[in-house]
């Protein structure tokens, strides 16, 4: 038996790490994607994420948001806004748009 | 100024996923996500089905447990290569955790990897890990009236294995009634009555699954 394979570490052992905190690495991720996609967005303010989220949701944008804030505190992210749009035609969580400042 | 994105969030679990599914089909390798509540029974589905399914596929599992090895400590007389994931808090399994957990497997050797996720009716819903089929134990202990209240693990599960069904009287359940709900949450999936702990309630689902595997490497050879 093989054991101790080493996986990602999640958070701390005295917390339970629920999927938001992951989606959050991952919109932090798909954000600086974006962004270094598109030359004329680097460097600038980045001041609102909008996201489209599904209903019923399997994302809880309190429990997101809260996530997300720890993970940038300290970052050129720190004070972004997250906007969350139900929408009932989608199926999932969507980075719907950046919003930056002019 | 505002840029569209429109970029689906779990794109970045999936495309791991997909790789691992790739990387599996390459080496004909059909694999299978196991779900459930803590306690549903899914070690106890392994305990008494793996040494028939591994006579016709030759299996390896992949264990998912929050931080103990107790579920593969249970496995691990049936000799059948083993990956312990500890998830340290994370509330399932994640694509990335499992292409590590691949590194650590001989894909050559094995025909039929069971991955047994971490014990949550809700998170997994949403991870893709590469899996070919996903299977959700459900114990009828928990009441008839989950599918609906957790309708995003019945709706992605393509096989549901209602378990514990020799507890229904004392659990004052219709077991009926609960398969109702789950066709009516989930018209597609194939769902198989099972008591995990008696060898002989598993019969019929292991030789679906063994058929199953079959098509799947036919399809592929």
């Amino acid at each position: 038996m093989k054991t101790g394979t080493t996986a990602p570490k999640a958070t701390s052992k005295s917390e339970m790490m629920v999927h938001e905190a992951k989606l959050a690495k991952y919109v932090f991720e798909l954000v600086e994607e974006s962004i270094k996609e598109d030359a004329t967005l680097v460097g600038r303010k980045l001041e609102k994420i909008i996201f489209d989220l599904s209903v019923p949701y399997t994302v809880y944008p309190d429990s997101f948001e809260f996530y997300f804030t720890e993970l940038v505190k300290g970052t050129s992210y720190e004070n972004v806004v997250l906007q969350f749009r139900e929408s009932s035609t989608i199926m999932g969580f969507f980075i719907n748009s950046l919003v930056f400042e002019d | 100024m505002e840029i569209k994105v429109l970029k689906n969030v779990m794109i970045k679990n999936s495309a791991i996923g997909n790789d691992n599914r790739e990387r599996l089909l390459k080496h004909g390798v059909f694999a299978i996500n196991i779900t459930s509540s803590p306690g549903a029974g899914k070690t106890t589905l392994l305990e008494n089905s793996l040494a028939e399914l591994n006579k016709v596929h030759p299996c390896a599992v992949i264990e998912g447990d929050l931080y103990t090895s107790r579920d593969a400590i249970r496995l691990k007389d049936k000799c059948v290569p083993l990956v312990q994931i500890n998830t340290e808090g994370g509330c399932h399994l994640d694509a990335r955790m499992v292409s590590s957990a691949l590194d650590n497997l001989d894909l050559e050797k094995i025909k039929l990897l069971i991955i047994e996720n971490v014990g949550n009716l809700v998170c997994p819903s949403s991870f893709d890990l590469g899996e070919n089929l996903r299977v959700l134990v459900y114990s009828i202990t928990e009441g008839a009236d989950k599918p609906m209240k957790y309708a995003n693990m019945f709706k992605s599960a393509h096989v549901v294995l209602i378990n514990k069904v020799d507890l229904a009287i004392a659990c004052n359940v219709d077991i009926d009634s609960l398969e109702a709900e789950v066709k009516e949450v989930n018209q597609s999936c194939k769902v198989f009555r099972i008591a995990a702990n008696r060898p002989e309630s598993l019969i019929e689902w292991n030789e679906w699954l063994l058929d199953y595997v079959k098509k799947f490497r036919k399809g592929r050879d």
